[in-house]
């Protein structure tokens, strides 16, 4: 109905796992096995050498760099999860707010139809020299980049997921005498709360990648150094160590993320059923 | 096709389109406004960046740089979504492979994509090639599971109807799995555009050796502060020309979607 | 009896589930259709009414028993049948137009062949002027008459429908209703629909049969002797109309479970 407005949809990325939560046993059987078929080929192209043997190490050497630098990837992890959390929640906090506002009013909405257009796929990484320029090195500089790239995504599922709410539940909240904030708090923020919260899962994985990346570039610490380092230092197994354990990271914030979520609002995987 | 008219078409679509453009104007008012008030050499006005911007444009730049990324963001892109679909189709078609490849998709799109840059280097070297290869490793998620999802989710009552009518095996993923999956499998595809573009400037800036990515980081570098501002203008302009086309794309494609979804939500 | 076009016999289906379990849905039901016969299958809801169309029609293949078309084993959805299901917005292709939607059920023939066949088609079910709409553009009626016509317009032996009627208003339950009488009473198929509907299998079948409750078998098979052709007002106000409707009713209550769309005719 308000659709030929806007032409901004809320971030697809619902379900993002591809396997539902399984309670059998034998429900794990699978997934294992191909897990370790992956790490099976892993070795075979490694082994063989069809890519460049120095640029890919075994898995079991992998193993063993990831063992011998436990401490080093202890701090390096410690130092990427503490610029991404406080980046997710300056995101969360100001996508949520701005994204009400802009939803609830039809101008704010259409007037703000191109700059979300233009900002949506904007790299917020090119900001990242700038950055560098306006605000120096350092956590201030990453987690000001990290939440402004996680505000997009949370800023426009709140947007359309407060612009989707239907309007019976407004019509008997006006009836029950709801209005302004309160009405707000207590009926428009929880009707679409499965679609904040969709874009808030995906701002995870994106000021994840954001951080990463100012690590890379900047220097500034964390996981992005550390691979960085090693591969400045020719040591590839090092490399891939700092890897794996950055995917290990993303897939357990998303893991995490998931329970939690899941279980505060149970109602949310309902339409991916259609 | 030809009969029916889009009911939101008139007058009124112009005004709308152009009241969009109210809060990129009001952005680049308060910018250049606050530009006026802070330190000119790190922070220039709205008007000198765009300026610069224009420079960049129609300089050598253009051939050196910008075109160079806008192939390999297309390229990247390209390859991830023939790689996507076609693997996203079979895992949502067949829970077989569903199961056996869920934990380990799930890793990999879970990895931070700018850690493989510099394996991509070593592997690749400072190049183009490099950056396409790192785009591809990100973007291909979204679409893989996005059309695994949309596969899986077809309704059995329209398998068996194909079925009757003996559609079955590549007749079957093309003219029925495919159409049937398309609104998501678009969905994906958008979100894998942007993925391009973002991934497209972080590899350039760590080793692209051309590309608007090493230009930026290069004129941060040297102080050329307009420069950098000016390229990240052109980045803005080049993911709006991309998100734009894409979706011109997408409304011809899906033109018999129109009045099938009310709500985006099922989209 | 005439000679048959398709025979159940003893037919079985157990349907595993996700977890695991074995489900048992069809016990031992055996009917026949013979040819240019309309024969419809009653039951309570969720007795499997449908699992037992998806195995006659090869969509699905039975645990036990076996069904013949024209004296072949089905393995697979043969040549010669077709099928209505009951949700005709999931059945019908939304990406294509009516016209296409159509032609998809005669893809065998050549396209010149195929274009005069989906015009005939449509000018049966009254769709004449529909053919370069989408679906969602039809009401649901017309929809449904649209999958008619895609069932109609390869000349199958079979017409197969599950619950073809049940997403629609009543009113236009009976219009359609007299769209597939006239469709059967013109042309030379055999027809075998499923549905919840005592009034609507008496007034259109040969033969009504009666499905138990899970797992199913046939609880008993009742002979329509009503005159044809039959019309919405007359046929219904018949003392015969009326009192086989009550038996089939009778039957159904006796099937054990409290079965959904009585209460349309009380």
């Amino acid at each position: 109905m308000t659709k030929e407005i806007t032409t901004i949809g809320p971030e697809e990325q619902r379900s993002k796992t591809l396997l539902k939560p399984s309670r059998h046993k034998l429900g794990l059987v699978r997934p294992l096995g191909g897990v370790i078929v992956a790490l099976l080929l892993w070795e075979v192209v490694s082994v063989t050498g069809i890519v460049n043997k120095t640029a890919l190490p075994t898995p079991p050497a992998t193993l063993i760099a990831i063992v011998r630098n436990l401490g080093g990837l202890g701090s390096a992890v410690l130092g990427t999860l503490e610029a991404w959390a406080l980046g997710i929640v300056i995101a969360s906090v100001t996508g949520i707010a701005v994204g009400t506002l802009v939803g609830r009013s039809r101008i704010a909405d259409a007037a703000t139809e191109t700059l979300v257009r233009m900002m949506r796929p904007l790299p917020s990484l090119a900001l990242i020299p700038i950055a560098i320029l306006v605000a120096g090195l350092g956590l201030k500089m990453t987690s000001g980049l990290v939440s402004f790239a996680a505000f997009w995504p949370i800023f426009i599922n709140t947007r359309s997921g407060v612009r989707q709410v239907d309007n019976r539940f407004l019509d008997s909240a006006n009836a029950l005498g709801l209005r302004g904030f309160e009405l707000i708090r207590r009926v428009v923020i929880p009707a679409s709360a499965p679609m904040i919260a969709s874009g808030i899962q995906v701002a995870i994985s994106l000021a994840l990648v954001v951080t990463v990346s100012v690590e890379l570039v900047g220097g500034t610490g964390g996981l992005g150094q550390f691979v960085l380092l090693a591969q400045q230092g020719n040591a590839t197994s090092t490399m891939f160590a700092g890897v794996i354990i950055g995917g290990t990271l993303g897939w357990a914030l998303n893991t995490a993320y998931l329970a939690v979520i899941n279980r505060i609002m149970p109602w949310r995987t309902q339409g991916d059923r259609n | 096709m030809a009969g029916t008219k889009s009911p939101h078409k008139g007058s009124n679509a112009l005004l709308r389109i152009s009241f969009g453009w109210v809060g990129l104007v009001f952005l680049a008012v308060v910018w250049q406004l606050a530009a006026i008030g802070i330190n000119k050499t790190i922070f220039p006005s709205f008007t000198t960046s765009i300026i610069a911007a224009l420079h960049l444009a129609t300089s050598s730049i253009l051939l050196s740089d910008i075109l160079p990324s806008i192939e390999r963001t297309i390229l990247g892109f390209f390859i991830s979504a023939v790689i996507g679909i076609s693997a996203g189709v079979i895992i949502g078609h067949y829970e077989v492979a569903r199961k056996w490849s869920g934990t380990v998709v799930d890793f990999l799109r879970s990895l931070p994509t700018p850690l493989l840059v510099p394996i991509a280097v070593v592997i690749f070297g400072l190049n183009g090639r490099m950056v396409i290869a790192t785009i591809v490793t990100a973007a291909i998620w979204p679409i893989l599971i996005n059309t695994a999802n949309g596969t899986s989710s077809i309704e059995s009552t329209m398998l068996d109807t194909a079925k009757t009518y003996g559609l079955r095996g590549r007749s079957l993923f093309l003219r029925v799995v495919l159409p049937a999956a398309s609104p998501q499998i678009f969905a994906g595809l958008r979100v894998a555009l942007s993925v391009s573009l973002v991934v497209m400037v972080v590899a350039e800036m760590l080793g692209g050796g051309s590309g608007i990515g090493y230009y930026i980081s290069n004129a941060q570098q040297s102080f050329n502060i307009k420069g950098s501002y000016g390229g990240v203008i052109i980045l803005g302009a080049m993911g709006w020309m991309f998100d734009t086309l894409f979706l011109m794309l997408e409304g011809r494609i899906l033109s018999w979607q129109r009045g099938t979804v009310g709500g985006m939500a099922n989209a | 009896m005439l000679d048959s076009v398709l025979t159940i016999k003893h037919l079985e289906v157990s349907i595993k589930s996700r977890d695991g379990l074995v489900n048992e849905v069809t016990r031992d039901v055996s009917l026949d259709l013979g040819k240019h016969e309309f024969v419809s299958v009653v039951g309570p809801s969720g007795c499997g009414k449908t699992t037992l169309l998806r195995t006659a029609s090869g969509l699905r293949m039975p645990s036990g028993g076996e069904v013949l078309f024209e004296g072949k084993l089905i393995t697979d959805v043969p040549q010669g049948i077709s099928i209505v299901f009951q949700e005709y917005n999931k059945s019908l292709f939304p990406w294509l137009t009516i016209a296409k939607n159509v032609a998809m059920g005669a893809r065998e023939y050549s396209s010149a062949e195929r274009e005069k066949r989906v015009e005939a088609a449509l000018g049966q079910v009254g769709l004449k002027g529909f053919a370069t709409r989408y679906p969602w553009e039809l009401s649901g009626g017309m929809q449904q008459r649209a999958a008619l016509a895609r069932a109609m317009v390869s000349n199958p032996r079979v017409l197969m429908m599950d619950e073809p009627f049940a997403s629609v208003d009543a009113l236009t339950r009976n219009h359609l209703e007299d769209v597939v009488q006239k469709l059967w009473t013109d042309s030379n198929f055999s027809a075998l629909m499923v549905t919840h509907d005592v009034g609507e299998a008496v007034y259109l079948s040969d033969r009504v049969f009666v499905l138990s409750a899970r797992p199913s078998t046939i609880l008993a098979e009742i002979k329509v002797d009503l005159p044809r052709p039959r019309s919405q007002i007359e046929t219904r106000k018949m003392l015969r109309f009326v009192e086989l409707q009550a038996e089939v009713l009778e039957r159904v209550e006796e099937a054990g479970r409290q079965s959904v769309g009585i209460e349309n005719y009380d």
